[in-house]
């Protein structure tokens, strides 16, 4: 039965991929904030859709019981008093009983540096309580 | 495991960007389809039983929309289906391409 000393001796080489994890997290984070960044702009530009789709239903409501187009861009203007740049057109200007009313609406929305005009409409037959 | 941080990254914002916006598409198709629905069955209310259907289906296609339905034969009593193609990039693709909505109304 032999004994062998355990001499102390150099420390082993640290692996060569030591603090590749750390530095690949470190690169990664500005792609990852990016990305996240990217992502919750498109959620703030599929919410700005749904609040047009919505001034767009409220103004052709409001179209099919009105003549005229300054009530119902009122009302749409009110249902979406957030969106910037809001152009709101009534077709006809002019309606009565049984007409068919178009309301579109229309907003800048910008998206990092680029800005779109979103848009939505909504439509509606003129009610019989309206008479030209 | 550190060279499968940058594509599973990237594979994770691929599928979370495509499903925000097939999200948003599907979103925004349901609230044009349910607006086209309260349209077409007040439209439906509004003229005599025989013009229901007809004022109806004119209302749903000119919003872009198609009605499915029409229960229009009660005098002053509607209800209508109207369906609207969803928008989007793999949802449409998949069977999912129509969202429906359902509208009742009455004369007062």
């Amino acid at each position: 039965m032999s004994a062998t000393a355990l001499t102390p001796g150099p420390a082993d080489p640290p692996p060569r991929d030591a603090g590749m994890l750390s530095l690949e997290v470190v690169l990664m984070l500005p792609v990852v904030a990016l990305l996240v960044i990217g992502l919750v702009q498109v959620a703030a530009l599929g919410r700005d859709l749904l609040v047009l789709q919505e001034a767009a239903r409220v103004g052709a409501r409001v179209a099919a019981t009105t003549s005229g187009t300054s009530a119902p861009e009122r009302a749409a203007r009110a249902a979406a008093p957030e969106l910037r740049g809001l152009v709101v057109s009534v077709v006809p200007a002019m309606r009565s009983d049984g007409d068919l009313v178009v309301v579109q609406v229309s907003a800048e929305h910008r998206l990092g540096p680029v800005t779109r005009t979103l848009r939505a409409q909504a439509l509606a037959r003129v009610e019989p309580v309206v008479s030209r | 495991m550190s060279s499968l941080m940058m594509p599973l990254t990237l594979w994770v914002a691929i599928v979370a960007a495509v499903v925000t916006i097939d999200l948003t598409g599907s979103l925004v198709a349901a609230a044009r389809a349910q607006q086209l629905a309260d349209a077409a069955a007040l439209a439906a209310v509004s003229t005599d039983v025989r013009g229901a259907h007809a004022a109806a289906g004119e209302v749903a296609e000119a919003g872009g929309g198609s009605l499915d339905a029409c229960d229009c034969g009660r005098t002053g009593r509607a209800e209508v289906v109207v369906g609207v193609a969803v928008e989007g990039l793999i949802v449409p693709r998949v069977g999912a391409g129509r969202v429906r909505a359902t509208a009742q109304a009455r004369r007062a």
